[in-house]
């Protein structure tokens, strides 16, 4: 979901080249993506993690990142 | 949420409704229990408790109480489940005005680490009150971020 | 909220450019939905579509004015003055007396409350097993998908779920999905070409779409398709319905989803 998201912290996490965190979300996006492409992110708990459909709904960073096997997931709910 | 909110609790684990015949549980760590007094099976989750909740507020204090407006998603629950809390606010506001409505105040400042006085925080999501979300600042984002270059002048840019 | 939402660019874009084809789509699948909303249930929809929600409002606007909408943005019942363009957004509180964050929603799901929930999904196969999870294996997908988001859990406490899907697809109706992500009191299936009705054979065809066919479906369909005994042709948006969404969703944002 894109309500409310602590946006600054979590570009400046990307901007510091923090390695290895663990973020857990139940409705992850923009945060979740950035963090993955920006190669910050070891694991994610989450429940849903996309985008609005009108943005075509998948997160392209969280996906290569979890397709190539930089990222391991925890699907809860 | 599951696993959160047994941190909330303090306690170990909690049981779960649902995830029968789905092939979630063989993914991660879930253990099934019998109900003690029926007998019935039920999965529980290991309690999840992140060593941070980041969160961005409309208004908070300098200590770190801080009220939320519109739905609170699932802030409270990350706030209680995570060892200390990290605040961004739109604007940092004088305790004694959360203290003429103190039951509008939704996070206390017991476990709150640090308050950053930060506008516009939230963007490009929506702050209900200050701002909407900003569809053409995700597209730039999905853009930049389709080169590693592309994403460093993006995070530079957003400062 | 009291401040007027910026426009966002969700949505922005002609619309007259969109094709013929896909309104009709749009259309079709939103009056579906709502036609399946029985008067007095408690409704819930999933996030990332406005659709669903919008077929919640045309069902309380229409037949079923004593339903009772939960917004995945905290609202209950409420009736924004415009379609927020985002499913999460805090517009859907606008009107609404009270603020029931997910955690809330969440919760009166698990204790038996929500009667209805609408779902996307990615893939759902003929025993009503619905996968948003991964295709190929969870460890090293060949694609992950969003997740199901509570799926695993709302589908065994909700009293009935519809999933929708706003392409009619082999590989998204196939003979077995990729993963289970849900499973549960699925009690249909919406599509552009058809809708699907749970039996304890299987998900049925119970209704083809303006346009489509007995035939078209079958060919889009992975799974075998059969008819229920009273399968018929599904109505097109009645002129009522068209009144209202051309007042619900003026800008026709609900086309996103099916471009």
């Amino acid at each position: 979901m894109l309500h409310r998201i602590p946006a600054a912290l979590v570009r400046e996490l990307c901007r510091q080249g923090r390695r290895g965190l663990r973020l857990s979300k139940p409705s992850p996006s923009y945060d979740l993506d950035l963090l993955c492409a920006a190669g910050c992110l070891a694991e994610v708990d989450a429940g849903v993690a996309s985008l609005e459909s009108a943005f075509g709904g998948a997160l392209p960073g969280y996906r290569r990142a979890v397709e190539a096997g930089l990222v391991r997931v925890r699907e809860f709910s | 949420m599951t696993g959160l909110r047994a941190a909330s609790l303090g306690v170990p684990f909690e049981p779960v409704p649902g995830f029968v015949g789905t092939d979630l549980p063989a993914t991660a760590d879930f253990r099934t229990v019998k109900d003690p007094w029926t007998g019935e099976e039920i999965y529980v989750v290991p309690a999840l408790r992140p060593r941070w909740a980041l969160l961005h507020v409309q208004e908070a204090d300098a200590r770190g109480n801080a009220r939320i407006l519109g739905s609170p998603g699932y802030d409270l629950l990350m706030a209680a489940a995570a060892d200390q809390v990290i605040l961004t606010a739109e604007r940092i506001i004088e305790t004694e005005e959360l203290a003429r409505t103190p039951e509008l105040t939704g996070i206390s400042d017991l476990t709150v680490a640090a308050v950053v006085e930060a506008p516009g925080g939230a963007r490009p999501g929506d702050c209900p009150g200050h701002y909407d979300v900003d569809g053409a600042a995700i597209r730039r984002y999905l853009e930049a971020a389709r080169t590693a270059e592309g994403l460093a002048a993006y995070l530079e840019a957003e400062r | 909220m009291t401040s007027p939402p910026e426009p966002s660019g969700v949505g922005t874009g002609p619309a007259a450019a969109v094709a013929d084809d896909v309104r009709a789509a749009a259309d079709q699948v939103v009056v579906t939905l709502a036609r399946l909303v029985r008067d007095g249930e408690v409704t819930c929809h999933g996030v990332n579509s406005i659709v669903p929600a919008l077929a919640l409002m045309l069902a309380r606007q229409g037949h079923a004015p004593s339903a009772r909408q939960i917004s995945i943005g905290g609202g209950l019942d409420g009736m924004p003055p415009s379609l927020p363009r985002s499913s999460s957004g805090s517009g859907w509180l606008s009107g609404s007396p009270v603020v029931l964050s997910n955690v809330d929603v969440y919760q009166l799901a698990l204790r038996g409350r929500v009667d209805l929930m609408l779902l996307g999904c990615v893939q759902v196969d003929a025993h009503g097993r619905v996968n948003s999870t991964v295709i190929g294996s969870f460890d090293r997908p060949e694609v992950r998908l969003p997740g199901g988001g509570g799926a695993a859990v709302l589908f065994q406490v909700v009293r009935r779920i519809v999933v929708y899907r706003t392409r009619h697809e082999p590989r998204a109706l196939p003979i077995a999905v990729d993963f289970v992500t849900a499973t549960g009191n699925l009690d249909r299936v919406v599509t552009p070409l058809a809708v699907f009705r749970a039996t304890p054979g299987g998900l049925k065809l119970e209704g083809f779409q303006p346009g489509a066919s007995l035939d078209a479906v079958r060919t889009r369909t992975g799974f075998a398709v059969v008819p229920t005994e009273d399968c018929a042709p599904v109505p097109p948006p009645t002129v009522a319905e068209r009144q209202l969404l051309e007042r619900l969703d003026p800008d026709r944002l609900r086309d996103l989803d099916f471009l």
